[in-house]
This record gives structure tokens, C-alpha cells and sequence, in this order.
């Protein structure tokens, strides 16, 4: 029976691993593992610094200093609303505009001009369609929920999960790498056996983005006596849709956190090792 | 066909009239004679052509307030911070990128030293890479219903019919053996 090759399966046969046996990679005495850095990108635009901010008025202003005189007659018909309307802003920006140059400085501020522009408008009744617009701030980012993925949307998210462990116990998702199997196509499916599979995920591309080499612990559990740690290959991932499903098998807590409130999670050796990886925004 | 350029209020409105007839004079003549099917009807005594023209060509120049020394010194000031502060911005996210690339350099290096199947597989493989869909551009202000949480995966496509065989024959000598 022949079937249809839908897009999914373009895409996943090349990241899902085959049903092989699971036999861990060892090379020299540690256990290859391949990390997951699953981002979160910002959702909105920054928000501008106030000298920017500042800046681009002062641009505007110029501007309007500069541009030649608006052909108010070919646009606008003699004694319109709309004719009136776009004199009294103008002469509104102009006055405004000129208060970069000393010789024109007034003693008016721009909040009183606004308040006049909003005098002169209340006479004309012009009914306007409300437009829903959701706020920048959430009500995540005011309960500061961790787990949210509404939280801080102008920066990069990261996720932690934290391991039924006392030391290095927050760390990103990792799982070693079986025989047979690709570095990325370990990473999706330890991503998947840790976090669940109700996220929508991609990789990017096929190379590890970073690496870390460590030794086990004293009284650490090793299924082979001779392996002495793990080097980590990490692969970087996005998230569009879900969220992450606690097992509390391998994990037993999770959060998404920005690169510099990472820092409170995770050891500093961890950190050390990882911070270059992470976007500063 | 000539033409010339005429910038705005540089000329007066009977010497635009005179190169403006010149121009008009010098047309080609094409297209149908008046009368006849398909010839448009352009009356040049039309208003709106008399207001075009009033525009692009008896537009006073603006008179610019001059920049004093203080002003000019302040403009200077704050074209000189702005460009400091871009710097900075660049310089910042430069450091950031050169940090990402070396952790990336490293690890591939690293790779390719540990393991040589690993390596090949991570650098060479799938030419008809894609990105996907939802790859968003970050907006001025989030959707309104937010982060979709309720995410579905897609059922898994049903495997080809070489891969169905291959498990038939797997459990027919699993029941061999038994």
C-alpha cells in the first residue's frame, strides 16, 4: 500500500533514530552526550533607551524644519474639517519643531502643547474602531511565573531542568548518545523522553554548538565502572508551540530563565562553560 | 525627446509656461486624431493642471532659521553621542557573536578528534535543509492569545511499505527461533 510522503516525514526521518539497540557511545573513558539549548526567541521588540528615544525626536524635529512647505490646497478641499484638522497639527508640529533652535525657544513644554492638539480635536466626533492591542507586559512577567513562556518577551529564554539530585542539580537537558545514532537525533529524542512531547521544537542544522567535558562525581551511579564522565555536545533548539511535561522520572522541576538569570540556577563551572553559547538579549 | 530638469521655485511662471509650450511643440505626435475612437480629450485649460503646475514650480523656498554657534555646537554634541553610542551597541554584540563562534569552532574541533562518525554526520547530510514556518519575527506588541500552550505533535506518518516488510520478516524469525 502505498503511502503519501507527508512533510513531517521529510523532515523527522533524517532526526528520528532508527528502533537500534541502545548501546552508549564511550570514547576514551567518557560517555558522549549530546545537550539540548532550547531557546525561546523574543517575542516583541526592545524597548527603546531613552536616549534613543530622544534621538529620533530630535531627528523628526529637524525634519520638519527641513522639508518643503505641504501643498495644502491640492490635497485638502478649501474649508474642509479634514483641511482644518491638518493645519492646526501642522502649525502644532512646526511650533515644536523650532524649539531645537534658541532663537524660538518658547517657554511652552510639549505636554501642554499636547493638551492643546487634544482641545482642539474634541469638537469633531469621529468614530473610530477600537483596536485590541495585547500589553508588552504580561501577567507572567508581573508574577514573575518561571515556568511561563509568556515571561520577559523582549528577551531569549532558555530551559533548565533540574535533576532528583542535591549538587548540579539545574542543567540543560542532555542524554548520551547510542550507537548508531546522529548527535541531533539523540538530542530530539532525549528531549523528548525528558521534557515530553508536547512542544513544537526544530533544530538547528546538525552541528553542536558547544562543548563540555566533565568528570563524575564521587558516589555518582555509573552503569560502567571505567567511565570517568561526559563531554557534552550541545545542540541548539527553538520552541514555537507547548510545553514542557515533567516526568519526574529523569526531571523533576523545569524553568525558563534568560542568560543572566541562569546564573542563579546552575553551578559555576556549569555556567562558566555555557554562558558564551547564550545571547546577552 | 528633451528634457530638461526644472527644480522647484528657481523658475518664474512665464518662463515655465515658454519651456513647458516648447516642450509640448517638440512631442512627437502620436496616436489617433481628435474625433476618432481612442483619442482622450486632454483640455489644457483644466484647473488641475494650472494647480500641478503652481506646485512644482511657485513653491516659495522655505526660509530656514539659521543655526547659531550654541545650536550648532549642540547638534554637533548630540551627532557625536549618537554615534558613540551605536559603537558601543556594535562593538557589544560583535564581542558576542566572535564568543558564540568560538564555543561553536571549539566544540566541532572537538568532534572531530573524539569521533569521526559523529563528526561527518554532524558537518555533512540533509543539502535540502529547511527552516520552518514558525520562525517568527519579533512584533511590536505579543499576539493576543500569547503563548500557544495546547500544542498537538502531528501524528507520526505511517511507515513506508520497504520498513513494514522489514518488520514483518523480523518477527516471522523472532517466531522461528521460538
Amino acid at each position: 500500500m502505498a503511502t503519501q510522503p507527508t512533510l513531517s516525514s521529510s523532515i523527522y526521518s533524517s532526526i528520528k533514530s532508527k528502533q537500534s539497540e541502545k548501546r552508549p557511545i564511550i570514547q576514551k573513558n567518557y560517555r558522549i552526550v549530546s545537550g539540548i539549548v532550547l531557546t525561546r526567541s523574543p517575542q516583541i521588540l526592545r524597548d527603546l533607551h531613552p536616549f534613543e528615544k530622544e534621538y529620533y525626536m530630535y531627528q523628526q524635529k529637524l525634519e520638519q524644519v527641513l522639508s518643503p512647505p505641504f501643498p495644502v490646497d491640492f490635497y485638502f478641499k478649501k474649508g474642509s474639517i479634514a483641511e482644518t484638522k491638518w493645519k492646526a497639527r501642522d502649525e502644532q508640529n512646526k511650533k515644536n519643531a523650532l524649539a531645537i533652535f534658541s532663537s524660538f525657544k518658547d517657554n511652552k513644554t510639549n505636554s501642554e502643547d499636547n493638551k492643546e492638539k487634544e482641545s482642539i480635536f474634541k469638537g469633531y466626533d469621529v468614530e473610530e474602531e477600537e483596536i485590541k492591542i495585547a500589553s508588552r507586559i504580561t501577567q507572567a512577567d508581573l508574577s514573575n511565573d518561571l515556568k511561563s513562556l509568556d515571561r520577559a518577551l523582549q528577551r531569549t529564554l532558555y530551559l533548565i531542568v533540574k535533576k532528583p539530585r542535591a549538587e548540579h542539580d539545574w542543567q540543560f537537558p542532555q542524554g548520551g548518545v547510542n550507537q548508531k545514532e546522529t548527535l541531533v537525533q539523540a538530542a530530539y529524542r532525549e528531549l523528548e523522553e525528558e521534557c515530553g512531547k508536547k512542544m513544537d521544537v526544530w533544530f538547528v542544522g546538525r552541528r553542536p554548538i558547544g562543548y563540555y567535558k566533565y568528570t563524575y562525581p564521587k558516589g555518582f551511579v555509573k552503569e560502567d565502572i571505567e567511565t570517568r564522565g561526559a563531554m557534552v555536545f550541545f545542540m541548539k533548539a527553538h520552541i514555537f508551540a507547548g510545553q514542557v511535561q515533567v516526568d519526574n522520572e529523569e526531571i523533576v522541576d523545569f524553568a525558563w530563565v534568560t542568560k543572566q538569570e541562569m546564573e542563579n540556577f546552575v553551578s559555576k563551572q556549569y555556567y562558566a562553560a555555557v554562558k558564551d553559547m547564550l545571547s546577552e538579549f | 525627446m528633451t528634457f530638461t530638469y526644472f527644480p522647484r521655485s528657481s523658475l518664474s511662471i512665464s518662463t515655465a509656461r515658454r519651456l513647458l509650450s516648447r516642450a509640448a511643440a517638440n512631442k512627437r505626435t502620436g496616436g489617433p486624431p481628435p474625433g476618432t475612437p481612442g483619442a482622450t480629450n486632454y483640455n489644457i485649460t483644466d484647473t488641475r493642471y494650472e494647480v500641478i503646475k503652481r506646485i512644482l514650480f511657485e513653491t516659495p523656498k522655505p526660509e530656514l532659521p539659521q543655526f547659531t554657534e550654541e545650536d550648532l555646537e549642540r547638534h554637533e554634541t548630540i551627532e557625536r553621542a549618537w554615534k558613540l553610542y551605536l559603537r558601543n551597541q556594535r562593538e557589544a554584540k560583535s564581542e558576542e557573536m566572535s564568543a558564540k563562534y568560538n564555543m561553536l569552532n571549539e566544540a566541532n574541533i572537538q568532534l572531530e578528534q573524539i569521533s569521526k562518525s559523529l563528526f561527518d554526520s554532524a558537518q555533512l547530510g540533509n543539502k535540502t535543509m529547511l527552516f520552518p514556518g514558525q520562525l517568527k519575527i519579533p512584533t511590536e506588541t505579543p499576539s493576543l492569545s500569547g503563548w500557544n500552550y495546547d500544542y498537538i505533535p502531528p501524528p507520526e506518518p505511517d511507515p513506508s511499505p520497504q520498513t513494514k516488510e522489514r518488520e514483518e520478516k523480523g518477527s516471522e524469525e523472532a517466531k522461528i527461533i521460538e
